[in-house]
């Protein structure tokens, strides 16, 4: 049962890994205002 | 460029409001930490096996993650002010409400509605920091408020299991109900928007950039969120983050008896040392945040790479405790990978706010959230598939 517990950390530290890589190189832009609401930008000068 | 200088009324406001939408997310994991204190008391009463138990957290949980889908949409609607106060009045009920159960199911009901009503807490703290601070500050009060996932959690066990000793488990859940309808009280009473806040020009100009927010997106463009890679590798690495945290607080007690064998009495103890680690490693992401962003680094760079930074550090150390030789060297491990871990998530709280634009904050922080939440859900599970 003991040594369960060494999977169950690798799992864990193979999860975060992979998110800290998504993050890296899978975001790599803003959204855009103008791509969600093409009239954000009279909004905002009101 | 630098920001206008801030009223000491408007930093006074500002930091009332963090330290209220804190408090209501340290109630709110207060309350989901009832089911795990009353366990054994539960179990007893009921005649109900462990299985019946991980359902009733299964359930709360599985409402919780889907509830997080369109809270931002209704929170950009009718704003944090009015939806945290009736959620704190709501998810207050539902708790108590479980203290008076008669039956499995009406308890099963209880934890359901706790799960649903609970859910708009973290996307209101996001659209309380987008609406109070500029995006170059909202590290620190994005530290701040995440902080409260893990104050919550290091607090409960204490306090609770005294008032459950005390008075029983009824009691502690009609008693966490009833300091939820309090602090619903508080909210109300003490909660200002900036538009009815009394602030000078100079916190106007502060809060310009803020303003788009005053237009809450549409159906159809909420909807288009989806299309973007942004929002999926956010969602993605939430789904990493909880299953993360979820492993470390379900587990963490557990490990240090079995693998390190601790005792029970000692387990408390070193159980909240990480705890209280993640508290340190929100604050410190918050301000590493801001310190990078006021000294010109781009301001998406400037969350993504202490939020890279720190889920790599905390991936590094997890796979470090594989290899600890006693209790004492598992949680100095441990704690230093929740301090990372924290690292990385305050700083991807607060990067939400930077990749999106101003009045998609909210939506976009509640739709990442139901990917944390899933990897929530799974975490214990397979956690616990792989142990036992």
């Amino acid at each position: 049962m003991t040594g369960s517990f060494v999977i169950a950390l690798a799992i864990g530290a193979v999860i975060t890994v992979t998110g800290a890589c998504i993050l890296l190189f899978m975001l790599k832009t803003p959204i855009a205002a103008t791509d969600l609401e093409p009239n954000v930008v009279a909004i905002a000068a009101k | 460029m630098s920001l206008p200088a801030r009223s000491a009324r408007m930093l006074r406001t500002q930091w009332i409001a963090m330290v209220l939408i804190t408090g209501a997310i340290a109630l709110n994991y207060m309350d989901r930490s009832t089911l795990a204190v009353g366990n054994l008391k539960i179990r007893e009463e009921f005649g109900i096996n462990a299985t019946a138990i991980g359902a009733l957290q299964s359930a709360w949980s599985i409402t919780y993650a889907f509830c997080q889908i369109p809270i931002g949409y209704f929170l950009d609607r009718v704003g944090p002010r009015f939806l945290v106060g009736v959620a704190l009045v709501l998810w207050s009920i539902a708790q108590g409400a479980g203290g008076l159960a008669v039956t499995y199911v009406q308890l099963l009901w209880s934890r359901i509605a706790l799960g649903a009503a609970e859910c708009p807490a973290f996307p209101a703290a996001v659209r309380v920091t987008s609406d109070w601070f500029h995006v170059k500050d909202r590290g620190k009060p994005t530290g701040l408020y995440n902080s409260g996932g893990s104050i919550g959690p290091a607090i409960a066990p204490p306090l609770l299991t005294g008032l459950m000793l005390t008075f029983g488990w009824r009691t502690m859940f009609v008693t966490m109900g009833v300091v939820g309808v309090l602090g619903a009280v508080v909210w109300f009473w003490l909660y200002r928007t900036p538009s009815t806040a009394d602030l000078t020009p100079d916190d106007h100009a502060y809060l310009e950039h803020n303003r788009s927010s005053e237009s809450p997106v549409t159906a159809g463009q909420w909807l288009r969120l989806f299309q973007f890679r942004t929002v999926w590798a956010l969602v993605l690495m939430a789904f990493c983050t909880g299953y993360a945290v979820w492993m470390y607080q379900t587990w963490l007690p557990a490990y240090l008896e079995m693998q390190q064998h601790v005792s029970i009495a000692r387990t408390g103890f070193l159980a909240a040392i990480p705890l209280f680690c993640a508290i340190l490693g929100s604050w410190g992401g918050g301000y590493i945040c801001d310190w990078l962003a006021a000294r010109g680094m781009n301001l998406v760079a400037s969350r993504k790479y202490p939020s890279v930074v720190g889920l790599l550090a905390s991936g590094l150390f997890t796979a470090l405790a594989m290899t600890a030789g006693s209790g004492g060297e598992a949680v100095l491990l441990m704690s230093l990978a929740m301090f990372f871990l924290n690292v990385g998530i305050t700083a991807k709280w607060t990067l939400i706010t930077a990749v999106a634009p101003q009045s998609y904050c909210t939506s976009t922080a509640s739709i990442q959230n139901f990917g944390g939440y899933i990897g929530g859900t799974v975490s214990p599970i397979a956690t616990g598939f792989v142990v036992i």
